[in-house]
């Protein structure tokens, strides 16, 4: 990061991200989608365990990953998200209702980009994404 | 020699400071000293020429008294030997002046007088010596009760260790504590100290080397108990070392607790204490995704429907929702779940409001001014939606698109016990309704604050000089 001239997206700079949204509640993820499509990102899937998170990591290698942590099938979105970031270096926003089930040991094996908490604020999604891209890509501004 | 034979000798027999009676093998009353009608309450006339137990009838409700045979077999052994007998020390319970018996301890001698000088080989009368030691068998008896009751109702176990021996004396409770059955005598102190659970054992051995190495220190134990059958005590030791007053060696006196009760109760209210924290989470988590589902239903609807009065009306609901969300997000920061600190949430709704409502008014700012006050959770629902409400009314009616302006939050107490909430805004341009004609953001908005205010039991003002101002007062 030091560096600054590497985006923390692999891919893309922060307009026109492809993001992917893990969470099993299909309310709060059509939102999250509608949010994300706003702010003129694309939104490659939703997912709502663990599992079918990574299995469309590898299928659609999205720049971004929002990760709920109660997942559908009693599967963790850290456990995604660890995964996400380990094999294919995919960064997580994690945005649940009970950020202080995230130990440090994952947080630091994570490193997520923000960790949010439910019930999301109007426009704090797209506030956190342009944070990061913000510090941390200053060539995109 | 000519004085003393002047005397009366029964003056000799009447100031003795013993209690003496006299009386004949068949238990008549024929002498009593003064000491004795002293200590049996009565006078030398109630007693002489009467029976023994015509004068000190035995007790009615003492179903053991039986103190007539008592003393007639004594005098009878003292009128076959010729010796003095002492009796057993007895119960007898003597007829006070008021009618009750008192309960009285007695140590009793019987020594014979040989009177007749025809006969000088029988007993011709007794005297009888009691000594009252009522006080000091109640006395012993209570400190022996006393100590039973320590033993056994605290679960109380007494020791001495003598380190340089290995010799530990204890009461029967403490190997019952460490699980040796009551035939075992167990004479090493090593069996003690291999059932000290394997984790408590060293701090507790350092500690009995400690308080054994300087006299007069005390001895503070906290350990756990394995017994052969795998249950576990918890024990606490308490005492302190004195120097042995023959070998001069440093000794550990103390006593032993049986804690176990008191720490299984502590246990289980750690984990129902735990068990609470867990659910209280569990729920805040759950409420905390409802309202954001609540929210993401209102915004789905928002994005869906084309009309732009249904679509506004629907940002309207999502903020009011919002406003409630947030308080829910500082709930539980703190032990307190009952009230919420105000001046920290409303930091977090102006970042809010500001972020949701400053698309469309971008120079305006939104200040802050408040001091640190705790309110109980509903009115701090309450007290946020009116915000809500009074702040989105000034970004849509006090500037236009691209005025600059300041909107100020106040929250403060006004000298009393009211608190006074303040929202402000300078919005003076052409923008601006001015006045009357200036409309609430809509009949319900106007119609929510009034409801709000009452809510909290408070009145409002409006000035409207300079800006708008509306100011909302309600007691603490």
């Amino acid at each position: 990061m030091a560096g600054g001239h590497e985006s923390c997206f692999p891919n893309e700079g922060a307009a026109g991200l492809k993001v992917l949204v893990v969470e099993d509640n299909i309310f709060i993820a059509l939102d999250l989608e509608g949010q994300l499509e706003e702010m003129g990102h694309e939104v490659v899937g939703i997912a709502a365990t663990a599992t079918k998170a990574i299995e469309m990591s590898r299928e659609s290698v999205p720049d971004l990953a929002i990760v709920d942590l109660q997942l559908a099938d009693g599967s963790r979105g850290q456990d995604a998200a660890l995964a996400l970031r380990a094999e294919m270096d995919i960064p997580s926003i994690i945005v649940s209702g009970s950020l202080h089930k995230v130990t440090d040991d994952e947080r630091a094996a994570i490193r997520p980009l923000a960790m949010l908490s439910k019930p999301l604020l109007s426009r704090e999604l797209g506030r956190a994404i342009e944070a990061v891209s913000v510090s941390d890509n200053p060539k995109d501004n | 020699m000519d004085e003393v034979s002047r005397i009366d000798l029964g003056l000799f027999f009447d100031s003795a400071p013993t209690a003496q009676m006299v009386f004949t093998p068949d238990l008549r009353i024929v002498a009593a000293n003064q000491r004795y009608c002293a200590l049996l309450g009565r006078q030398p006339e109630e007693l002489i020429g009467f029976r023994v137990f015509e004068a000190f009838p035995a007790n009615p409700d003492d179903p053991n008294a039986d103190a007539e045979a008592e003393l007639q077999a004594s005098t009878d052994a003292v009128v076959a030997s010729g010796k003095a007998q002492e009796m057993p020390l007895r119960q007898h319970d003597v007829l006070e002046s008021d009618g009750r018996y008192g309960t009285r301890y007695w140590r009793i001698l019987n020594s014979p007088v040989f009177a007749d000088a025809s006969e000088p080989e029988r007993v011709t009368h007794v005297i009888h010596t009691a000594e009252d030691v009522t006080r000091s068998v109640l006395g012993e008896r209570a400190d022996a009760a006393k100590r039973r009751a320590a033993m056994r109702g605290a679960e109380l176990s007494y020791f001495e260790f003598d380190p340089a021996s290995g010799n530990l004396t204890r009461s029967p409770q403490l190997d019952a504590l460490f699980g040796f059955e009551p035939g075992e005598s167990v004479t090493a102190v090593q069996s003690f100290f291999d059932r000290i659970h394997p984790d408590d054992h060293e701090a507790t051995m350092a500690e009995i080397e400690r308080a054994g190495r300087t006299i007069g220190s005390d001895l503070h134990l906290d350990y756990r108990i394995v017994r052969p059958d795998g249950t576990v005590r918890w024990a606490i030791g308490l005492g302190e070392s004195v120097r042995d007053p023959d070998t001069q060696d440093a000794r550990i006196v103390g006593i032993v607790l049986d804690v176990t009760s008191i720490r299984e109760n502590e246990a289980s209210l750690r984990e129902a204490v735990e068990a609470r924290d867990l659910l209280i989470a569990e729920v805040n988590h759950r409420v905390k995704n409802s309202l954001q589902m609540v929210a993401s239903i209102l915004n789905l609807e928002a994005s869906a429907t084309t009309d732009a009065t249904a679509r506004a009306s629907l940002k309207v609901a999502t903020a009011r929702v919002n406003a409630v969300a947030a308080i829910h997000a500082s709930l539980y920061e703190d032990e307190d779940v009952n009230s919420v600190q105000i001046d920290r949430y409303l930091e977090r709704l102006k970042d809010h409001l500001r972020a949701s409502l400053s698309t469309d008014r971008q120079g305006v700012r939104v200040t802050l001014d408040v001091e640190p006050i705790r309110l109980p959770t509903d009115k701090a629902v309450t007290l946020s939606l009116a915000v809500n409400e009074l702040v989105t009314n000034s970004f849509k009616h006090a500037f236009g698109p691209d005025e600059e302006g300041a909107v100020t939050i106040s929250l403060r107490r006004n000298g009393g016990d009211g608190i006074v909430l303040e929202v402000a805004d300078d919005g003076t341009g052409p923008a601006a309704d001015r006045l009357e004609s200036r409309p609430p953001s809509s009949g319900l908005g106007q119609r929510l604050i009034e409801g709000m205010a009452s809510q909290l039991s408070g009145t409002t003002e409006v000035d409207r000089t300079n800006g708008w101002r509306t100011r909302i007062l309600f007691p603490e």
